[in-house]
């Protein structure tokens, strides 16, 4: 019996403290899952550019969006996301420090499905991020 | 003046008044006389039947008296054997005993006389005699009748009595003869008042005995006497020869011939009512005089007292009516009535008299005032023009259709417009142009004929413009309808021109104004900015520094001294605290930034659902909370919500130290009738002292270790009250409690909920 490939979730993450914090708390999470991350803007939206459905191998369960991103910003990514037509309902999860309305609002008019304000303490990031990717990965049902 | 009929004038009526106000009096008198009068006359008549009845029981007496006597002579033996000689004897001693007695005497049964005490003239018979036959036949007393003595020749009255044998044969008569005179002596011994009249008289009118004055109305008594039968008993008045009398009657006897006599005693009236009749002479003569005195006092107090004054007044009426004017009464005394009527008509005079001269004066004045106004109105004509060529505006005239037909002239000097020929120089100027009269007719018949404030501007000859201001109304004819237009243009270039700069020193001052504004929002917006890269840029190292700390002690945990450890999970604490602050540093800012939406709010409901929150987080906690029923406020639910659970949840966090804590929320109406809340718990209190660092953020009155928390509370409860306008302040014992009071709105804000 063929092994089925562990969920693809794809982190746009700018500041590499934040990027590490991630892979850490997802680690201590312990759930099955491939990470990888796209550093600025731009390379995420070259990643949506280059998007290959026939690969299944690069098809991502889950998108973890930061906000602040230099280059172009996370709202103008999510919208390259919304606009292509596989990715449309790919589950893109707003993760950013903000918590200001306006972002909150921008970012769901975008398209997001979520939006979750980073918390500060360590331990409360991994119960965040431990919810959040099991919600998205295996009780919600994607189209 | 109308000549004064009898008793119309008032000394005459005076007097006719005294007069009548002594008729009741006499009256009076006169009922008081009748009333005496009439009880004099039953005294009388009692008076009359006691005398009656005296001389009849006199009378009865005798008779008895006789009968007794008469009884026993028949007892005696030598009456019963008719011995004439001792008979004779025995009867003449008794005569002497009894002198009332005209004769005693005894008869034999055939009728003669056998004894007398008086001698006898003669064989006397008897036996026709009515008192015999009746004694003959019978057994007992008789009482004879009245009759002319055969002997003495008088009216005498024969009493009898029959002497029997044991069976009834008779013996003889015994008898005595009672004289009338005996009766008259009888009456005489009563000593009857003087006028007094006893009659004897038998029922058919016979008059058998009279005694009294010989003026007695012996016919009439005769006439009246078968009426006097019918009532046997009683009292009577009779009419004779022009006089009245009383009298009292009654039965005396009846005689054996079946006569009846009767007693009538009798008085005139004359000689009964004279005390009443002296009463009533008395009292009219008082009166009489009292009435002359009365009426001529009346008479003579008029004329003294009422007649001068009045005649002084009659005589000045009669002058004020022939229109002396200057005419007064001058009465100083006087009744009262009188003197005000005087003084009422003195002023009423001087009234007249200051009126006639008054409107003496106004007819003057008058006559001169309308020469003044000739003169006025000639020299109006002549000035008038000269007025209005002085008036500063432009007064004019126009037909219906806009044309000039009339106007003054002078803007041009004021204004320093050139003066040009023409009359209607200076309105031709005003709405020169066509444009502007189009537009002050139109409008003038819009506003319905009159107008004000219609501003013209017209370019002056020295290049500065010119502003007229002009006052337009319709003048009308008879019939309604507009036939002209008249006003009035006043230069108002002055206030035009200040006005201008007004709006020019409007506009520069909004420009500044929008100017601040707009560096107000650019500095909002800076500050937003700020909060913005605060919570961003702030949280992010902390994220690290929280982050990579816990990593360090999670993975490298063994290679760590304890004391690493330590200091490490200090960092954690400190990058987490700092967060917390931030994340409270940014709320309170967003309170005001934040736009109200005040309703009515259930504030009650709010607090219990805050409470079972902390009971949630604190379940093996004791605390007892009361929180008044439906206490409501107009606030904005979210903040309202938001300070709420910063106040309550200090009152948690105070109280925690506390085996039974208190909370409780209330509310009543403070001197003003706003609505004050009052939240108290029983907690750790704090020192007054520090009460004014309480609502200041970061300013915590207790240490970090005894309670946790940041020291924005109080100052975000503080803003959201501000931010309805309303206040709070605190109260505190240390160790003892700490109670919040709050308002939720200012005095306008309560104003409008009100």
């Amino acid at each position: 019996m063929q092994a089925h490939p562990a969920p693809l979730i794809l982190l746009v993450e700018d500041n590499p403290d934040d990027r590490e914090l991630a892979r850490a708390a997802l680690l201590q999470s312990q759930l099955a899952h491939r990470l990888e991350v796209l550093r600025d803007g731009e390379e995420a939206a070259e990643w949506v550019a280059h998007y290959d459905p026939a690969n299944p191998e690069q098809h991502p369960h889950l998108i973890l969006l930061d906000l602040n991103l230099p280059k172009l910003d996370g709202v103008e990514v999510l919208r390259r996301i919304r606009q292509d037509r596989q990715l449309r309902y790919l589950p893109v999860v707003v993760l950013t420090t903000s918590r200001q309305p306006c972002d909150l609002l921008r970012a769901y008019d975008a398209g997001a499905n979520s939006y979750v304000a980073k918390p500060v303490e360590f331990e409360r990031f991994v119960t965040t991020l431990t919810t959040l990717c099991h919600y998205w990965l295996h009780l919600n049902q994607a189209p | 003046m109308a000549r004064l009929r009898p008793f119309a004038s008032l000394r005459a009526r005076l007097a006719l008044l005294t007069a009548a106000a002594l008729l009741p009096a006499l009256l009076l008198a006169l009922v008081g006389y009748f009333k005496e009068q009439s009880h004099l006359i039953e005294l009388a008549v009692a008076e009359l039947e006691q005398e009656r009845e005296l001389l009849a029981s006199a009378h009865h007496n005798t008779l008895n008296a006789t009968r007794q006597l008469l009884a026993a002579l028949a007892r005696l033996p030598q009456v019963r054997q008719r011995a004439a000689g001792t008979t004779s004897e025995l009867l003449t001693a008794l005569k002497a005993e009894h002198p009332i007695y005209l004769n005693l005497f005894a008869n034999a049964p055939d009728g003669t006389a056998f004894a007398s005490a008086e001698p006898l003239p003669e064989r006397v018979n008897s036996a026709d005699t009515a008192w015999f036959q009746r004694a003959a036949a019978g057994t007992g007393f008789v009482v004879g009748d009245f009759i002319r003595g055969r002997i003495t020749g008088e009216q005498v009255l024969t009493l009898s009595y029959p002497v029997r044998e044991a069976d009834g044969t008779l013996l003889a008569v015994v008898g005595a003869s009672l004289p009338l005179s005996w009766f008259g002596e009888l009456v005489a011994q009563q000593h009857l008042p003087a006028g007094t009249t006893v009659t004897l008289v038998d029922e058919r009118g016979e008059v058998i005995g009279h005694y009294g004055p010989s003026s007695a109305p012996l016919p009439a008594l005769v006439a009246a006497s078968f009426r006097l039968l019918h009532t046997p008993t009683g009292s009577l008045s009779l009419d004779h020869g022009g006089e009245r009398w009383e009298f009292a009657h009654s039965q005396l006897l009846t005689t054996a011939a079946g006569r009846q006599v009767l007693l009538a005693v009798g008085r005139p009236i004359r000689l009964i009512t004279p005390p009443a009749n002296q009463l009533l002479v008395t009292t009219l003569t008082l009166m009489a005089v009292m009435t002359l005195l009365g009426v001529g006092g009346a008479l003579l107090g008029s004329r003294l007292f009422i007649e001068p004054p009045l005649q002084r007044l009659l005589a000045t009426t009669r002058r004020l009516a022939n229109g002396d004017l200057a005419a007064r009464s001058g009465i100083h005394n006087g009744p009262a009535e009188l003197l005000e009527l005087g003084q009422h008509f003195d002023r009423m005079a001087s009234v007249l008299e200051q009126r006639k001269a008054e409107l003496r004066a106004l007819v003057e004045e008058n006559r001169r005032g309308r020469e003044q106004a000739e003169a006025r109105h000639e020299m109006t004509q002549r000035d008038l023009e000269a007025v209005l060529r002085r008036v500063q505006d432009v007064i004019f005239r126009l037909d219906i259709d806009g044309r000039p037909l009339w106007s003054t002239q002078s803007v041009k000097e004021l204004s320093g417009v050139p003066a040009k020929e023409g009359h209607y120089l200076d309105l031709c100027r005003c709405l020169a142009d066509p444009a502007d009269l189009a537009r002050l007719l139109a409008r003038l018949a819009e506003s319905g004929g009159e107008l004000r404030g219609f501003e013209v501007k017209l370019p002056r000859d020295d290049g500065g413009p010119l502003y007229a201001a002009i006052n337009a109304y319709y003048v009308w004819d008879e019939e309604g309808q507009p036939v002209a237009v008249e006003g009035v243009a006043r230069d108002i270039t002055e206030q035009v021109l200040a006005r201008e700069q007004l709006v020019g020193f409007n506009r520069r001052l909004e420009a500044r104004v929008r100017e601040r504004t707009a560096a107000l929002e650019q500095t909002n917006a800076e500050l937003e900015a700020f909060t913005y890269s605060v919570s961003h840029d702030l949280r992010a190292p902390l994220r690290s520094i929280e982050g990579f700390s816990r990593l360090v002690v999670v993975r490298y945990a063994d290679q760590l001294p304890a004391e690493g450890q330590d200091y490490l999970q200090r960092v954690q604490r400190a990058a987490n605290r700092m967060a917390e602050l931030i994340d409270d540093l940014l709320g309170l800012s967003r309170i005001n930034r934040y736009e109200l939406r005040v309703r009515e709010i259930d504030l009650s409901r709010i607090a219990h659902e805050i409470i079972d929150t902390l009971r949630a987080q604190a379940p093996q906690r004791q605390v007892t909370v009361r929180i008044q029923p439906q206490l409501r406020g107009h606030c904005d639910p979210r903040l309202c919500r938001l300070a709420l659970e910063n106040l309550l949840e200090n009152a948690w966090k105070y109280t925690s130290t506390r085996a039974q804590a208190e909370i409780e929320l209330t509310a009543q109406p403070d001197a003003n009738g706003r609505t004050v809340f009052q939240l108290r718990d029983n907690g750790v209190g704090f020192d007054m002292r520090y009460a004014g660092k309480l609502f200041s953020p970061f300013q915590r009155l207790h240490g970090e270790e005894e309670f946790a928390g940041t020291g924005i509370g109080l100052a975000t409860v503080q803003r959201v009250i501000a931010r309805h306008g309303g206040e709070i302040w605190a109260e505190a014992v240390p160790d003892q409690g700490a109670t919040f009071y709050f308002r939720l709105c200012g005095d306008a804000q309560a104003e409008r909920a009100a």
